[in-house]
This record gives structure tokens, sequence and C-alpha cells, in this order.
């Protein structure tokens, strides 16, 4: 193991101001694999993961001074990546946005495990399952992601109405489903 | 920090390879953005994941540093591009004499100067000193923008495989751009008569050169059309109005330049090529 850099991410973000590559690699060793996990999550594309990620911390390099110091630089850093994801699946169609519910079929009967599942598929679990795959993505891109309806737009290829409908509908849906679970 | 909640190992592996749903992702993402701790864990089992649709950290990361270690393109080579320019062609282009602050601010100058003559009561030396400056500034620029003498880096342009013409024509049209607007404000300030007209030799000198640099540095003949231009112009002003230069056979002598270096440089570039070659 190489020896642990202690200084903080916003003090990084100071240094690289500066022109230090040094420490713009401390702070992609630190967050690139959640950063591309996330992306990843969204886009069944390696290679568009990749560019993103990439992308992503050229813009960080080139804007570095640009965090104001407030809130979290990880949270910083997955607003200009999610960004980075629309602009780059803009003209891609043949990419899969927000994959679909995972498949059950290879976890195995391990006891932890089925703890996990009874959480995923308790009340929300399922109400959200049952939503369609076209109102989860939009679900997903502005509740959980934080984008704008015309970001979400541009990242589900869909026009700006559309998104704002289905977010009204899915959220009918889940009060919907949520009540009826309770009753 | 002791007492925070972590994400546990089952869940943190579970979302890394993509096996769990929706809110549970989301509920691991949220936690991830602000936990150093649970971050640094992502990255472990990201980088263990043997079968893993992650990208490869180490090749991205080398992708990143060679973007971000390239020089930026300058402004105007930057400008150049978002006119349609190649980036070669911007980068070449932009390296012209005539783009960089010294030449322009002599031309403006040179300008001003005749420009300021002409309006005081010395209105002939006016007029005589921006004839002879006007339609020299193109020739000036066309001379430098493919002179080793004037530009070191052109030695190793000279080596590269990119068509000298290409290069030449690239910068005279850089030169053109520049030095003409202001130039013709200035003739505004003269005459009419004069204003419009001193773009006849300019343009004649300016092709015959263009033809020139085919063969030779076209440092050379600039300097004699140079040459020449300043003692026709001082000797007619001496005998009368340096105006006539600019009507009569003068025309014609002008027109025959332009057409002939036209000829003369579409001819040569059919022979030698303006294309940049692939490789």
């Amino acid at each position: 193991m190489t020896v642990v850099d202690t200084r903080e991410d916003a003090e990084l973000l100071r240094v690289m101001g500066a022109g230090d590559l040094s420490a713009m690699r401390v702070l992609y060793d630190r967050h690139a694999p959640w950063l591309a996990v996330r992306l990843a999550r969204r886009c069944n594309d390696a290679e568009v993961v990749a560019d993103v990620l990439q992308d992503t911390f050229v813009a960080v390099w080139k804007h570095s001074g640009a965090f104001r110091g407030d809130g979290d630089v990880g949270a910083w850093l997955w607003g200009i990546a999610v960004r980075r994801l629309v602009s780059r699946l803009r003209r891609r169609r043949d990419v899969v946005v927000f994959a679909d519910l995972p498949e059950r079929g290879p976890l195995g009967p391990d006891v932890e495990e089925q703890v996990l599942l009874d959480i995923e598929y308790g009340e929300l679990g399922p109400a959200v399952g049952r939503l369609s795959p076209e109102m989860r993505a939009v679900l997903q891109a502005t509740v959980l992601d934080g984008l704008t309806t015309s970001e979400a737009a541009k990242l589900l290829h869909i026009p700006q109405n559309t998104v704002k409908t289905r977010l009204h509908r899915a959220k009918v849906r889940l009060r919907q489903s949520l009540a009826e679970g309770r009753s | 920090m002791t007492t925070r909640w972590h994400v546990d190992e089952a869940l943190l592996v579970g979302w890394v390879e993509g096996r769990i749903g929706p809110v549970f992702a989301a509920s691991v993402e949220q936690h991830v953005v602000g936990c150093a701790l649970c971050r640094d864990r992502v990255g472990r089992a990201a980088v263990s994941d043997p079968g893993s649709d992650l990208p490869d950290f180490e090749r991205t990361w080398s992708a990143i540093r060679d973007a971000v270690e390239v020089p930026r393109p300058s402004r105007t080579e930057r400008l150049l591009a978002a006119g349609g320019l190649s980036a070669p062609d911007a980068m070449l282009a932009a390296g012209a004499p005539a783009l960089r602050g010294a030449w322009l601010s002599v031309v403006a100058l040179v300008v001003l100067f005749a420009a300021a003559a002409s309006l005081a009561d010395a209105r002939a030396a006016g007029v005589t000193l921006f004839l002879i400056v006007a339609p020299l500034i193109p020739v000036a620029g066309v001379a430098v923008a493919y002179s080793v003498e004037v530009d070191p880096a052109l030695e190793q342009e000279a080596a590269t495989p990119y068509p000298k013409l290409r290069l030449v024509l690239l910068r005279t049209a850089a030169v053109l751009v520049v030095s003409l607007p202001l130039v013709a404000a200035a003739g505004l300030f003269l005459p009419t008569g004069v204003s419009p007209r001193w773009l006849l030799p300019a343009a004649g000198f300016t092709a015959v050169l263009l033809a020139a640099s085919t063969w030779i540095d076209p440092a050379r003949p600039a300097i004699a059309v140079a040459l020449g231009w300043v003692i026709t112009v001082a000797v007619t002003a001496d005998r009368g109005s340096p105006v006539e230069l600019l009507t009569g056979s003068g025309v014609i002598v002008y027109l025959v330049l332009l057409v002939g270096g036209l000829v003369a440089l579409v001819l040569r570039i059919r022979h030698v090529g303006v294309r940049r070659r692939l490789s």
C-alpha cells in the first residue's frame, strides 16, 4: 500500500488549482471507483462510463476553483459527473439508461442476503418495482440524481413535458401502492 | 465518525456488482456521496471485482492526464477553429506573425500616423504617406508569413508533411483579415479617389508575391516590391500628385499584376498541391 494522503478533498482541489496533478491523482483514487459504479448503474456501456469519468476529472481539473467549499466534494463531483453523462448520452440512443430490476436468480439463499432482499422487497421496494421502467427512470433521474426536468429529458431522450407527467404519475402510483400495502 | 452507520459489506458489494434493486442502490448512493470510509470500501470492491463492467481505472487515469497536460490552444487558435479551420490549420494560421500583437500594433500605428497626417495641414504629404504605406501592409504580411528569418518555428514546420503553400495561403488570409479593416478605416479619412483605389496595387502586389512564394522565400521579392513602390510614389509625388498612380495606366499595371499573379498561383497550386497529406 502507498502512504495514505491525509489531506481533505477541498484542500486537494485548492492545490489542483495551482497545477498540482498529483493532488488530482489522490482525488481520483478516492472518488473514481464510486463515481464509476454509480455511472455504471445508469448506463450499461463501459466505454461511455470511462469517457464520462474522464470528462468529469478533466472538467474538475479546469474548474477546481469552482468548488465553493460548502458541502461535500463527493456531491459536487457527482453533480459534474451526472451532467457529463447527460451530455455524452445526448446523441446516443443505443445505450440503455437505468437498468431494469436485477434478476433474483443468482443470489444464493444466504441469510444476510435474504435480509437484504426483505428490505429491498419491503414496502417501498415492491411499490417502486411495480412502476414501469419508464417511470422508474424518470423517478431516479429527477428525485435521486437531482437532475432538472430538462436534464432528465435530455438523458432519457423524451420531451420535458413527458418527464413531468411521468414523474407526477409515478408519485401518484407510489402513494397508492403504499396506501394499499398498509390497509 | 465511529458511531456512524455504514453500508454493510453484502449490500456494498451487491451495489458494486449491480445486483441490488433501485431503492437499495439509491440508499447506498446517498450514503457513499458523503462517507469517505464507505467510498474506500467501494474502491477496494470495485478493483477486486473480476467480472466487472467498470472501466479500467489506470487507463482512464492516463487518458485524463494526457487530456490535462496538452497545452490549451491559444485564444486566436480557438477562434479560428470555431470559424471552421481544422485544428492543425488553426494552429499554423495562429502562428502567423500577422496575428501577433506586435504586428497589429505596428499596422495600427502606421495607419494612424498616415491618417493623422492627412487630416493636418500637410494634406498632400499625408496622402503620399498613406499611399506608400497602405498597399505595402499586405505585402509585408505575406513576406513575414513564410520567412524562416522571421519565424524560427518554420524550420520545424518545413520538416513536417504540411504543404508550404497551404501555410502561406492560410497566413496570407489571416494577414488580410486582420490588417485590411484597419487600413480601410484609416482610408476613410482620405479624399475620395484614394480610399478604395489603393486596394488595386495592394491586390496586385499580394498576388505576385504569393505566386513568387511558391518558388522562393517571399521576403526577398517583398523587399524588392516595397522598394520599387516607395521610389515610384516618391518620384510621382515630386512631380505632382501621387494620386495619379491610381488612375489611367497605373490601374492597368496593377490589374496585369493581379491577373498574372493569380494565374501563376493557380497553376502552381495545381502543380504542388495545397491539400494536407494524410499521415
